[in-house]
């Protein structure tokens, strides 16, 4: 009788001695599970965007796959983070994408105009290097055309 | 605007893919007859050639191919969750050529007309617009008031032509109470049992 309850308590402590040993590990692989290849990963998610955008050989697919998943996060790029993409678009030549990025962070900003006009004044200088209008200056802040959706066709 | 927005999570996801496409000869070799000049292999986006784009993506015609794709294809939508079409709007005519190489020097000797037309060649609608109200409330309300008073008009002609049951009648209810009465229904806590039978009234 107590042979077996040794037996059963050795096996027992065995069996967590392993679960303890194991326990760092599986947290480890897990974090390397959900590394996606985006930025978020250093913890600076905006110096990450900024490495990103400054990369010498950023293409318009990158920007836009970049831009796509930023819109997705709870989180508002910041001046230097503007500043990084409008020089991306600078450089990949598209005037559009950059307005249409302007629009996006103007959209992230939602009823919050202050923060928005902080934003806009932060990149005040690049715009003016640049030559890119602000969403308010195309006359993008109101609807300019009606075009009928397409599910009413 | 939910039409958009249940494709999010999906194309976030799908988003974070393909930096190119890939034609392989295993998967679809079969469906290139064997004379086409076409090869297979694997094209940058910026670099397709106009019959690889009419053999595998006929819906988009002369159109680039500029960023990730919301799904499976590559496809125009304007949502402000997901701000960057795959495709640009307007098509590769000599115009947008034009334009798009006057674009390649300084931004600011292009005039206000240029840079909207810049916009409106690769995306078909401004923020502004994909937001703006549609007046759709107005026809949901019509719609409710047409029903509400639709019935109100079947209620009054319900009411008014439409005999009530015998149950409704107040005689006929005085009845129901006598006979159950009479059949000393419920003695002990129900009916019978509040009624007084000898001096024939209710009990006090």
């Amino acid at each position: 009788m107590l042979r077996s309850v040794l037996a059963r308590g050795a096996s027992v402590a065995r069996a967590t001695s392993r679960c303890q040993s194991l326990k760092p590990a599986t947290v480890m692989s897990t974090s390397q599970a959900y590394n996606s290849g985006l930025p978020t990963e250093t913890g600076d998610t905006s110096k990450d965007f900024i490495a990103q955008f400054s990369r010498p050989n950023v293409s318009g697919y990158d920007i836009r796959n970049l831009v796509q998943y930023m819109q997705g996060l709870d989180y508002v790029p910041e001046s230097a983070v503007i500043d990084s993409m409008l020089r991306a678009c600078r450089q990949v030549n598209d005037y559009a994408l950059a307005i249409r990025i302007l629009e996006a962070v103007r959209w992230k900003c939602g009823g919050n105009t202050q923060l928005y006009q902080d934003l806009m004044n932060g990149v005040k200088a690049t715009r003016e290097e640049l030559g890119v209008l602000t969403v308010e200056e195309m006359g993008y802040d109101q609807p300019e055309l009606y075009l009928k959706d397409v599910d009413d066709m | 605007m939910l039409r958009g927005r249940n494709l999010v999570a999906f194309s976030r996801m799908a988003a974070i893919q393909q930096r190119a496409i890939c034609l392989s000869a295993a998967t679809k070799g079969s469906v290139i007859p064997a004379d086409a000049s076409i090869d297979l292999k694997t094209y940058e986006h910026d670099n397709i050639p106009q019959a690889v784009k009419d053999q595998y993506y006929p819906h988009l015609g002369n159109r680039d191919i500029v960023g990730p794709s919301y799904g499976t294809s590559y496809d125009y939508l304007d949502c402000p969750d997901l701000p960057m079409p795959a495709v640009r709007w307007g098509a590769n005519t000599p115009e947008v050529l034009q334009l798009r190489e006057k674009e390649t020097g300084d931004w600011k000797n292009l005039s206000l007309e240029e840079k909207k037309q810049l916009y409106r060649n690769s995306y078909r609608q401004t923020f502004a617009e994909i937001e703006a109200p549609t007046g759709e409330w107005k026809r949901i309300l019509y719609i409710f008031c047409y029903i509400t008073a639709a019935a109100t008009v079947y209620l009054i002609y319900y009411a008014n032509t439409v005999p009530r049951p015998s149950t409704l009648n107040k005689d006929h209810q005085q009845e129901m109470v006598a006979t159950m009465l009479m059949r000393n229904n419920g003695p002990i806590t129900g009916l019978a049992s509040k009624y007084d039978f000898e001096n024939n009234q209710w009990k006090k």
